[in-house]
């Protein structure tokens, strides 16, 4: 299974790709609602605001920080939960397990960890989320694009060495680019005026001289909205075809007697 | 020994041996009309309606030009001891209207090729035995329940008890028919089924890369072999009665009705988005599912279908799973003959087929060369009506062919 079709079978079924997209729904939102350019409010205002606001919900949802259930009981601090969101946020916040997602910074910004993943914020001008420039964004972002792909599409261009070669080039190559998580980043970007936006996960691909940006990536506004409560609720997720037996094939007879049957020329 | 006595030799053997209805076979892989043929041998129509009616034998000569022609070994012509397509019944092609006889005459080829191959396997291996519940339905019956009464039928037959069918293509093999995908060139022809006399066959379309849509698609084959064994195809009320049937065998109405949306305000989305993940299906076949039931109004449902439209979602809905269901009987067989040391090569002498459909159809998976560009071309030839021969692979082996032939002439 390739890390993107990883990636999403687990982050969809714990529920995690629908509190980013929650988070992302609410904070947009409220950015909008709030955005008014008459009283002064510019597009730097607008990215501010979308980051505080985002970072924010992305706590609320996964119940982090300030939001990070104290009493052992979720519905106690329900009140902090709430406090401030949108009747509609209420309605559709994803009703997730307190510490499925923990706060994982990385060198100070803001990140947020799923199992062995980190995800990091990058947000970037809407239309543009494809050729994100990671050269011209902060120095932990930089590092994140720079980490090795698991999975390089091509050849490495160490291909034809021997075998114990590759490994210390490698472990040196890895040794400097890779940090404690693999990390990954969510991408968003808003439009005030179409009030369209982007929302992206995704492997960075650190695009020094042009190239691609990422590695891979998912659409997160691909998946219908969700409206509250758990994503897939208590139904049990299809197992995927690839868990399932394939049908009974058994051998007539022994192996030298078909050898022998077609040696005699039998048709 | 000289690498060309073996071809002449098997050239003449071939046409002592030489069957009719194997010529068929290989000009309609070919999607070749008998005029088109006769042009390429710079001979007559009629000749090569005798060849293939047996009323006349071909010479030697003709055998080695035919083979050539239609790029198939020689051998492929050789009698075999029983014909395949003579003893099927008439698939069920949907959307007759666009497919033209040529291309549901090589479809149907392919699937008659799909059963040789199994049954030249089945010398050495064991399938499942064939159990397929009938419940047969009249052409015209637009009224009764009789395709909801057939998925019940299965249901029960087949012991699946409540709940979501988890893999579909493995439920029918279990049952003793025999799943293939079709060649990307073919992939202009949907889904489709028919019953022979080894096994029923369902031949997958090998351009849809969706796990929903490609599991109605089986649930609908299936319903066709259940219901309609002796009916003639193609029929708008025969394929009606499919599409019913297996609504009801993947989404039974007693099970999902209460589950499923009534309006297409508050939760509706995930509602379905949920459904569509339990139970294997698409969102637009909940939709379709909910509006006959009478759970969704008309313009509840006509709305959403505009929003799957804007969305894009008509072509490709989002889900989680992306990997389609796969066949596993011929591919099983070959493997597990590998591992005894009969090799692929030495079955595929054995069956005698070009080796690139020999592998199509043994495959798990469609062909790696299902692009973009199979989709845009599958979709050329339904706008043109033209089909392309599936035996085009063996164009290197041909040429070789036509070298011994320069040097015997």
């Amino acid at each position: 299974m390739s890390e993107q079709q990883e990636v999403i079978a687990e982050f969809g079924e714990a529920g995690v790709l629908a509190g980013i997209r929650w988070a992302y729904d609410s904070a947009t939102t409220r950015s909008l609602d709030t955005y008014s350019p008459t009283d002064g409010h510019d597009a730097a205002w607008l990215g501010m605001t979308r980051f505080t606001l985002l970072r924010d919900r992305l706590d609320r949802v996964f119940a982090c920080e300030r939001f990070a259930v104290r009493s052992g009981n979720d519905t106690d601090d329900i009140d902090l939960l709430y406090a401030d969101l949108s009747e509609r946020d209420v309605e559709s916040i994803p009703a997730l397990d307190a510490g499925l997602v923990r706060r994982s910074n990385l060198n100070g910004s803001p990140g947020w960890a799923y199992q062995q993943w980190r995800f990091l914020l990058a947000s970037c001008v809407f239309g543009k989320v494809a050729e994100l420039p990671w050269p011209q964004k902060s120095a932990t972002k930089q590092k994140v694009a720079g980490q090795r792909n698991p999975e390089p599409p091509q050849p490495s261009l160490f291909e034809g060495l021997a075998l114990d070669e590759i490994g210390g080039l490698e472990g040196m190559v890895q040794a400097d680019e890779d940090l404690d998580l693999p990390t990954l980043v969510v991408a968003h970007s808003l439009d005030p005026l179409s009030q369209k936006g982007e929302l992206v996960i995704g492997r960075a691909r650190l695009n020094s001289g042009g190239g691609q940006a990422w590695d891979w990536r998912h659409d997160l506004l691909s998946i219908p909205p969700t409206a509250g409560g758990r994503v897939m609720g208590d139904a049990p997720l299809p197992t995927g075809p690839e868990s399932v037996p394939d049908a009974p094939v058994r051998l007539r007879r022994p192996a030298a007697e078909l050898r022998d049957g077609h040696a005699n020329g039998e048709q | 020994m000289s690498p060309r006595t073996p071809t002449s030799d098997r050239t003449a053997d071939v046409a002592a041996f030489f069957d009719g209805p194997r010529l068929t076979l290989a000009r309609h892989l070919a999607g070749l009309r008998k005029s088109d043929l006769a042009a390429l041998l710079d001979k007559s129509p009629t000749a090569v309606a005798a060849w293939e009616s047996g009323a006349k034998r071909p010479s030697a000569a003709t055998v080695a030009q035919l083979a050539l022609s239609l790029s198939v070994d020689p051998g492929f012509f050789a009698v075999r001891p029983d014909n395949v397509a003579a003893l099927s019944t008439t698939p069920h092609f949907r959307s007759l209207r666009s497919t033209s006889q040529l291309a549901r005459d090589q479809a149907f080829a392919y699937g008659q090729l799909a059963v040789d191959i199994a049954s030249s396997l089945e010398r050495h291996v064991e399938f499942p035995a064939p159990a397929m519940p009938n419940l047969p339905v009249p052409v015209d019956d637009r009224e009764s329940d009789t395709p909801e009464r057939a998925a019940h039928l299965v249901r029960e037959q087949w012991d699946l008890g409540a709940g979501p069918i988890r893999h579909l293509v493995r439920l029918v093999e279990n049952h003793g028919a025999l799943v293939v995908f079709s060649p990307p060139q073919a992939a202009s022809v949907d889904a489709y089924s028919f019953d022979s006399r080894l096994r029923p066959v369902v031949v997958l379309n090998p351009i849809k890369h969706d796990y929903y849509r490609q599991r109605f698609d089986a649930a609908h084959e299936l319903g066709h072999l259940v219901m309609h064994s002796d009916a003639e195809p193609g029929g708008r009320i025969v394929e009606d009665q499919a599409n019913r049937f297996a609504a009801e065998l993947l989404m039974p109405a007693e099970q999902i009705r209460h589950l499923l949306p009534t309006t297409m305000s508050g939760n509706a989305w995930r509602t379905l988005a949920q459904l569509k993940e339990h139970w294997g299906v698409s969102i637009q076949a909940l939709l379709y599912r909910a509006r006959w039931l009478g759970q969704l109004s008309d313009v509840s449902y006509r709305n959403a279908m505009t929003t799957i439209s804007t969305r894009g979602w008509r072509r490709s809905e989002p889900g989680l799973v992306n990997i389609i269901e796969q066949p596993s009987l011929l591919p099983r067989a070959v493997e597990l003959l590998e591992q005894e040391g009969i090799s692929e090569a030495l079955l595929i002498e054995q069956c005698r087929v070009p080796a690139e459909l020999f592998h199509t159809v043994t495959s798990r998976a469609p062909k790696d060369r299902t692009t973009e560009a199979d989709v845009q071309a599958a979709a050329d030839q339904r706008l043109t009506a033209r089909v392309v021969s599936l035996l085009d692979w063996q164009r290197s082996a041909a040429s070789d062919l036509q070298s011994d032939l320069g040097t015997q002439q």
